[in-house]
């Protein structure tokens, strides 16, 4: 899951990347408005974390433009304005969600985990697909109530495919959605991380779509090998 | 009179229209009196001069009928054609008497007994005439001319004398002044009542300015509309620059205290977040607490500063009006967007648009934090109506299906920044501030049980009278 977090505090914006990294996101930061609006204009984000005070472009605006040019990714509006006139213009101007400052880092990260939840057309916080179960509160996996331990890279992997379970996803779209915008996209390492997953899971779930990509489904959890 | 016309109590003398009325009253009365004391003398003037007139023309009469004889005797009937002569006691006499032989002497027929005999220090002019009053038989004061000539050849002198009754000019005069006086007090009362619609007809753009300010006061309206008359139209213009001005200071004020607060909010968050991520070293917690609470303090006088420079704002923005269904429909479909998964009913009330009398903020800050609490607590829908039971009053009726409250809850819940349930998420400011507006615009709230299960919040709000 790679997010976007656009906030012009600078002390806010690494307490915001600390916290998202950690829940185990794949995160790029921008400082200003032209910035954080041309990230989102040009790579594919799972959500964004939008400060609606922002410099050079303020957030409405960002937002107005990115949805006037089709960009649908959900977006958590921070706001110092707590009123509803505020709250209103943001939600207007195409904000799936808003949090009011000063907030609590959980309470962002859990309007975050529900946005992306949404927008996959999820419901519960705790996603299965066959014997696989995230729970996307705890970043956990496991499989067959058995606790799955995977590197980070590996778990980023794995929640992409479980909140697009039954889709093709090609191997271009998971490493833009696995690494943040300054790694080397040509490398092959998607291959090596499927690999290794399916391995961990020891069932057989993960789909290789020749020339396309590979695609998550629910298998029968005594057919394991 | 209509009802658009000032009262009469508007005619104390504290007011305009009080003191002009006086003004003009007072100096009617005054010119009417003086004029008709004027008119009054200069009629007993010229009476008096007719009298004087006609004693001179009998006496040149008197000596133009009367003749000396040879043997020095008065001969000769004068006929003055004045009935007056010959009534007894009238007043009206003519005597003619020799100033030698007294007894040489002619009268008229009125004159029986009576003396008409100068006083004493009576001196004559230089036609050797001269006036004197006596009282007559009935008392009457009158009025003698006398005139001495030589008649004939002789150096015999006669007195002619002639009176008059000086009481019947009097009666005259004042039968006039009754008229007069009757005249002018008609004529004063006009002129009172001509001044009174005056002062009326020329001070009601005032009072047409006056029911303007209360319009702009009741939010009908905005400015003060429609044409004035010259003097009194810069008066409007200053009015309706004032309170676009006064506008523009509270919406600039407003700004900046937004602004300060505003901008406090993230160094806020960022100490937060900052001492939640730090771990607790060596028994440096307290210190860490103690930031945090002053951090929560700080937080939370920002928020009631914020709240109180909006509501003392409000005083002075007056003149707001706002779509009530339009803002409750635009909060539901925020709501909604934000709860995709809660079923949200709006039901808008037919016929006219109902507006609330107040700013738009405000109504979306009562809304919207209801609407939020609703949404909070809702297991899979929100009701919300709206109805106008009332000609100055709107009636807006919020209902969930959660587990909504108790009535001791439902008192404890209004306190500022109680949450009862403290695993929703939320300032807990949010019902409190509603409270606040809703003294300001001395709106109502009740808090009682849905027929959905859940809490039923009604609130009735100020409207404006749709005419």
């Amino acid at each position: 899951m790679r997010i976007l977090i656009v906030e012009d505090d600078k002390n806010l914006n690494r307490q915001l990347l600390e916290a998202c990294s950690e829940a185990g996101y794949v995160v790029d930061v921008a400082f200003d408005g032209e910035e954080g609006h041309f990230l989102g204009d040009t790579e594919p984000y799972d959500a964004v974390i939008l400060d609606i005070g922002l410099p050079e472009k303020d957030g409405i605006t960002v937002l107005e433009e990115w949805r006037r040019d089709g960009r649908d990714m959900p977006v958590l509006m921070l706001t110092a304005r707590d009123r509803w006139s505020d709250k209103v213009s943001g939600i207007d101007a195409g904000a799936d969600d808003y949090v009011t400052k000063p907030f609590h880092v959980e309470e962002v990260l859990a309007r975050l985990r529900a946005l992306i939840r949404r927008a996959a057309g999820l419901s519960t916080s705790v996603i299965a697909c066959g014997p696989i179960m995230l729970d996307t509160r705890t970043s956990k996996i496991s499989c067959d109530g058995r606790h799955i331990k995977l590197t980070s890279h590996e778990f980023r992997l794995m929640s992409y495919l479980m909140h697009h379970q039954d889709k093709v996803i090609s191997r271009t779209e998971l490493t833009e959605h696995l690494y943040d915008q300054d790694f080397d996209k040509d490398s092959n390492t998607v291959e090596v991380f499927i690999g290794r997953v399916r391995k961990k899971l020891g069932v057989n779930c993960i789909e290789t779509v020749r020339g396309l990509g590979y695609r998550l489904f629910a298998s029968e959890a005594d057919s394991a090998e | 009179m209509t009802g658009q016309l000032p009262t009469t109590s508007n005619f104390s003398a504290g007011t305009l229209s009080g003191r002009l009325f006086l003004i003009l009253s007072v100096w009617t009365v005054i010119a009417v009196t003086i004029i008709g004391i004027l008119i009054a003398a200069d009629y007993r003037n010229s009476a008096e001069q007719r009298f004087e007139k006609i004693l001179v023309a009998n006496v040149y009469a008197l000596m133009g009928a009367i003749r000396q004889e040879e043997n020095g005797n008065l001969s000769g009937s004068p006929d003055l054609g004045d009935a007056r002569f010959q009534q007894f006691n009238s007043g009206w006499y003519w005597l003619i008497q020799s100033t030698k032989k007294p007894e040489n002497k002619t009268s008229s027929r009125s004159l029986s007994n009576q003396s008409l005999t100068a006083p004493a220090n009576s001196k004559f002019n230089e036609e050797f005439q001269r006036h004197y009053s006596k009282t007559g038989a009935n008392g009457n004061e009158i009025i003698v001319l006398e005139a001495q000539v030589i008649l004939g050849e002789g150096d015999e002198v006669f007195s002619f004398k002639v009176s008059g009754n000086k009481s019947e000019i009097d009666d005259e005069v004042a039968n006039f002044v009754g008229r007069l006086i009757v005249i002018l007090v008609l004529f004063g009362f006009s002129l009172v009542l001509a001044s009174y619609f005056l002062v009326r007809l020329g001070l009601r753009p005032l009072a047409g300015a006056t029911r303007a300010l209360e319009d702009i006061r009741d939010g009908k309206t905005e400015r003060i509309d429609g044409t004035y008359p010259n003097e009194v139209q810069p008066l409007i213009d200053e009015t309706n620059a004032l309170l676009a001005s006064n506008k523009a200071v509270i919406e600039r004020a407003r700004t900046q205290v937004g602004n300060l607060a505003h901008s406090l909010k993230t160094p806020i968050a960022v100490i937060r977040i900052e001492l939640a991520n730090t771990k607790p070293k060596n028994g440096n917690t307290v210190s860490s607490n103690l930031i945090l609470e002053q951090i929560a303090q700080m937080q939370n006088q920002i928020q009631i500063y914020l709240d109180r420079a909006r509501i003392s704002a409000r005083h002075a923005t007056i003149t707001s009006r706002t779509n009530a269904g339009a803002a409750v429909k635009k909060l539901a479909s925020v709501i909604g967007k934000l709860n995709p998964d809660l079923e949200i009913n709006f039901t808008n009330s037919p016929g006219n648009q109902i507006l609330f009398a107040g700013e738009e903020s405000d109504f979306q800050e009562i809304i919207g934090n209801l609407l939020e609490n609703a949404s909070k607590f809702a297991a899979t829908q929100i009701q919300i109506k709206i109805a106008k039971p009332g000609q100055d009053i709107l009636q807006i009726t919020i209902e969930d299906d959660g587990p909504g409250l108790s009535k001791e809850e439902a008192v404890a819940v209004l306190a500022r920044g109680k949450r009862l349930d403290e695993s929703k998420p939320g300032s807990g400011l949010g019902l409190s501030i509603v409270k606040d507006i809703l003294k300001e615009y001395r709106g109502e709230m009740q808090l009682s049980e849905s027929n959905l299960g859940g809490l039923k919040v009604e609130l009735k709000l100020p409207s404006i009278r749709t005419e």
